[in-house]
């Protein structure tokens, strides 16, 4: 199932929460409207935002507060954070971005435009993510590898040591012993096929999910 | 011909599909914009700096999404006068802010009595 993406919506402006809110859901993602800075931050830890739709001036903390003490902890790509704001002065948008916010929408929002920026960034998180788990994957069938070396080595020893006592005819527990190492042999073989044919396949499932294939 | 507080074209556009959104934005700045400017007010008489700068950006923030430019220039301009400081001409701007606040208000009812407005 394609889960919303939970979008926090930061603006003491209730209005202005709301309408945007109120978008947001109907372009199909989970809008979690908050009235101050400080409720952002308390929420951010319980309720994992996907991406922060931020208002810059805001009573008791500014936006660029939370901004800049969200960004102690999570990066632009593990949480994207958007400035929404009537101010619209180069000085503005240069410093916010600075600070590490992801992109700038100018009051009166185009909600359009809002929306597509907003999924590009979540997007690039996501892409971000798709790229970790590969890593993960490849840095497992790297281990496998190395785990199949570290046996095939001493198992090719021990198999050159049963054969020279199968010749000087050995009892029914060394054909049994053979067989053993024969089916590990076989097995180490699997390992070693798997290891070279594994690599990582995305495929389209949804518009904006995807399956990851190992093959 | 008399200048419009809203540019309805900008507003139609920008809601386009979204008709049930515009009527509440409408309906809940009828309902919110006395107690918006009395907020500005209030920051004037305290000599608030930082009260008028916020409750100024914050009405300003408000009527941009309602396209009402006239509106939203008056409340800009309260905005930079307490980041700069100068209150001088406060008390003239925001006579001017209440008037165009008003024609807006006073557009809002016949604009929701449309069939359709986004």
């Amino acid at each position: 199932m394609n889960e919303k993406k939970r979008i926090f919506v930061v603006d003491d402006s209730e209005i202005d929460r709301n309408m945007v809110s109120s978008v947001l859901k109907k372009k199909g993602f989970e809008a979690v409207p908050l009235d101050s800075a400080a409720a952002c931050l308390e929420e951010v830890e319980n309720a994992c935002p996907d991406a922060i739709l931020l208002d810059i001036l805001m009573p008791k903390t500014h936006g660029k507060d939370v901004l800049h003490a969200l960004r102690a902890k999570y990066s632009a790509i593990d949480l994207p954070i958007l400035m929404i704001t009537i101010k619209n002065e180069p000085s503005e948008i240069i410093e916010s971005l600075s600070l590490g916010a992801n992109d700038y929408i100018t009051k009166p929002v185009d909600f359009e435009i809002a929306v597509t920026r907003l999924n590009t960034h979540l997007a690039l998180a996501e892409l971000n993510r798709d790229s970790v788990r590969l890593k993960e994957l490849e840095s497992v069938g790297a281990l496998i590898a190395t785990y199949n070396h570290e046996i095939n080595n001493p198992l090719s020893i021990a198999m050159g040591a049963l054969k020279g006592l199968e010749q000087q005819k050995a009892s029914e527990a060394y054909r049994k012993l053979d067989n053993a190492l024969w089916k590990i042999s076989d097995i180490v073989k699997k390992i070693r096929d798997t290891t070279k044919k594994s690599r990582i396949e995305y495929t389209p499932y949804t518009k904006s999910t995807k399956i990851v294939k190992i093959r | 011909m008399k200048k419009h507080p809203i540019d309805i074209n900008q507003f139609r556009s920008r809601f386009n599909g979204l008709e049930d959104i515009a009527r509440t934005v409408l309906e809940e700045f009828a309902a919110a914009a006395p107690n918006l400017l009395s907020a500005v007010e209030d920051a004037i008489q305290e000599r608030s700096l930082t009260k008028l700068e916020i409750s100024a950006h914050t009405l300003a923030g408000v009527v941009s999404n309602l396209h009402a430019d006239g509106a939203r220039e008056a409340a800009r301009r309260l905005e930079a006068m307490a980041k700069h400081g100068n209150l001088s001409q406060a008390a003239e701007a925001y006579q001017t802010l209440e008037t165009e606040i008003k024609h807006v208000l006073d557009r809002i009812p016949e604009l929701l009595t449309e069939r359709k407005i986004a």
